[in-house]
């Protein structure tokens, strides 16, 4: 999978490309918080909206990026959430701990 | 019941081989003319059985991973097994959030959906010896009024 990062005015837009599975997941969190150290943004959004598929191995992603931006102290959410994929996220219950957004579309 | 189409495959617990089984499962669903969420929550479902097999089955040493997929009718039945450590304690195992997985790398929810893509999950394990996942789940499709 790929991992794709945009400044979008003060919020680093981290869009999650192909499939996010135990395979994929074990270099993709560094990767993200390296950026997020680097380019030290106001937020941080995760983008599922062009992820093909993903499994529970995601949720830890997700949880380690959170834990990332509560130690730096910005706020994390997720954006571009649909089909089986809100299933495994809603499951779990992660909702309750970090925002889901929808897609602003007028943005993209 | 006899099987419509049977598909046997073996691969070694690599992570790499996660999506092979993924890959299979979704070409026999396909001749059953799936909705794209059928087929993805039924890809979940073996991924997560796989992941199982590789973290908690094998951990560090590398063995073979057994996995048919059959069509049965509008029923997909996936089988797959390990030679694995096995599973102590299945209910414990099968409880949402519960990990025996202590880096923070697994959330718990393997099983919990496994049975949620699932119309019927089977879990099997001899400690030592290894564990066996069984799958059911049948695909309506997209004609299916519903």
């Amino acid at each position: 999978m790929e991992v794709a990062f945009e400044n979008r005015g003060g919020e680093l837009l981290v869009e999650l490309i192909g499939e996010l599975d135990h395979h994929a997941a074990k270099g993709i969190g560094q990767k993200i918080d390296f950026e997020i150290c680097i380019r030290r943004p106001a937020s941080v959004c995760l983008d599922f909206g062009k992820l093909a598929f993903m499994d529970s191995s995601g949720l830890a992603v997700i949880m380690g990026r959170r834990r990332t931006c509560m130690e730096i102290g910005i706020p994390i959410c997720l954006t571009g959430v649909s089909g089986s994929i809100r299933k495994v996220l809603l499951m779990s219950g992660i909702q309750k701990y970090i925002k889901m957004k929808e897609y602003n579309y007028e943005s993209r | 019941m006899k099987a419509d189409n049977v598909i046997r495959m073996q691969v070694e617990s690599r992570s790499c081989n996660e999506g092979f089984a993924r890959v299979a499962v979704a070409a026999v669903a396909a001749q059953l003319d799936p909705t794209l969420e059928e087929v993805s929550e039924i890809k979940t479902a073996v991924s997560e059985a796989v992941t199982n097999s590789i973290v908690h089955g094998y951990g560090d040493t590398i063995g073979m991973i057994y996995i048919t997929v059959k069509r049965i009718g509008r029923k997909i039945q996936v089988v797959i097994r390990d030679k694995g450590k096995g599973i102590e304690d299945i209910e414990r195992a099968r409880e949402p959030l519960y990990t025996t997985s202590t880096g923070g790398e697994r959330s718990g929810m393997g099983f919990t959906i496994m049975e949620t893509f699932s119309d019927r999950l089977r879990v099997s394990s001899r400690p030592g010896r290894g564990t066996r996942v069984t799958l059911e789940k049948t695909i309506y499709g997209k004609d299916d009024p519903r």
